[in-house]
């Protein structure tokens, strides 16, 4: 066999090229990809701390911890992990349900590991979980589901109901995302102590987001649906838990 | 690592980055929207190369994962049989041939033979064992001789 001939392997073509340049030519502003990127993976990383603050309300005692999450860009997805992947991943002890696709329209884009350590007031680490998030996206519209692999107990304020033989839980809030920096102003102390908003730090400009977040247990995992400002109800997200729990 | 810097590499990676495009998706015009997909991720994500000078390396690994999502959902898929009828200048029979492997054998001669990447690398960027990567590559010697010679 000539492996020579390999010298004729083709080289890109004139469109190719052309279309390469183009994109080469306008490639955004640095510094804008970077912040809406960051933008991007604040609000995920705000969710999954929202998400602990919830789950671990119920069994900290009042004792006020710090959830910092951090992601792994080395374990970026961009396409849908294997359960077992995903398994070994969350240190699970069964395999997650996954979904491709829901019925609704919602697919799967992209997914990242999350690390996610347990930080006292004096910032000493006390523990550290790791999570799996999926973001599904339909129309611009983005819902993300966060895998952990351990069952978390139920959150009191949390709404709780029962479909198809799995217990559910439903949280709304309205969050106030702030920078690293951000000191409370005297009106967000009161917004803070009557519920209208509840603070999280750690974007670039302070944001006011709605978001909502449906949590259930399985087979030693916990699973979360949520989203910021998304146009699904709690039907809906009831829906689609119920459609990936429905998985082979 | 400056924009003017960044698009130097990505024109030096210009011809692999179409080969192993094509060896995945096999037409140009889903070749030239998932390099296009790749080289705006791998902008944004600069930040994740902590090695500058993996670059290349880095940026295949994001056009393979590009491919693979865009075969997935709904590129135009070619049929395995066809690929060796494709029309296309001649780029010699050896490369005809292994664009009609199976693509777990098909993409890792493409990376080890055509490009020049070690065992190990390839087994990097395709997410396999090296030893893997050398059994693969070690079927697609038999079937290319086979198809070659016999």
């Amino acid at each position: 066999m000539d492996w020579t001939d390999l010298h004729n392997a083709p080289k890109a073509p004139e469109g190719f090229h052309q279309r390469l340049v183009q994109t080469l030519d306008s490639l955004p502003d640095r510094k804008e990809g970077i912040s809406m990127k960051h933008k991007h993976m604040t609000k995920l990383l705000v969710a999954a701390a929202a998400i602990a603050l919830l789950a671990t309300a119920a069994f900290a005692g009042g004792k006020l911890v710090e959830i910092v999450g951090h992601s792994s860009h080395n374990e970026d997805y961009y396409e849908l992990p294997a359960a077992e992947a995903a398994m070994k991943t969350i240190e699970s002890t069964s395999e997650p349900k996954l979904i491709e696709t829901f019925s609704n329209g919602y697919s799967f884009d992209h997914g990242s590991t999350v690390e996610n350590d347990y930080l006292t007031e004096s910032g000493q680490k006390t523990g550290h979980y790791r999570t799996l998030d999926m973001v599904y996206s339909k129309d611009g519209d983005q819902i993300s589901l966060g895998l952990r692999g351990t069952e978390l107990p139920p959150d009191p304020d949390a709404e709780a109901f029962s479909l198809n033989g799995l217990d559910f839980q439903y949280s709304q809030m309205t969050q106030k995302i702030v920078p690293p920096d951000y000191q409370l102003t005297e009106q967000d102390e009161k917004d803070q102590a009557d519920g209208t908003y509840v603070f999280s730090w750690g974007s670039e400009e302070v944001e006011i987001l709605e978001f909502q977040l449906l949590t259930w247990n399985a087979d030693g995992v916990n699973y979360s649906l949520y989203g910021h400002d998304s146009t699904l109800t709690q039907d809906d997200l009831t829906a689609m838990a119920v459609e990936l729990m429905a998985q082979n | 690592m400056d924009k003017q810097r960044f698009t130097e590499l990505v024109l030096e990676a210009e011809h692999t980055l179409y080969r192993v495009a094509w060896s995945i998706l096999g037409n140009d015009a889903d070749c030239q929207d998932a390099v296009q997909e790749a080289v705006l991720r791998a902008w944004e994500r600069l930040d994740s190369l902590r090695e500058p000078r993996y670059f290349r390396t880095w940026l295949i690994r994001i056009l393979i994962r590009e491919c693979c999502r865009l075969r997935r959902t709904g590129g135009r898929l070619v049929p395995l049989e066809s690929r060796r009828e494709i029309p296309a200048p001649d780029h010699g029979t050896v490369w005809r041939e292994i664009q009609a492997l199976p693509e777990p054998l098909r993409l890792p001669v493409v990376l080890h033979y055509v490009e020049g990447y070690g065992v190990a690398e390839a087994g990097e960027l395709l997410g396999l064992p090296a030893g893997t990567v050398k059994s693969r590559l070690s079927k697609a010697r038999r079937v290319l001789r086979m198809e070659l010679e016999g």
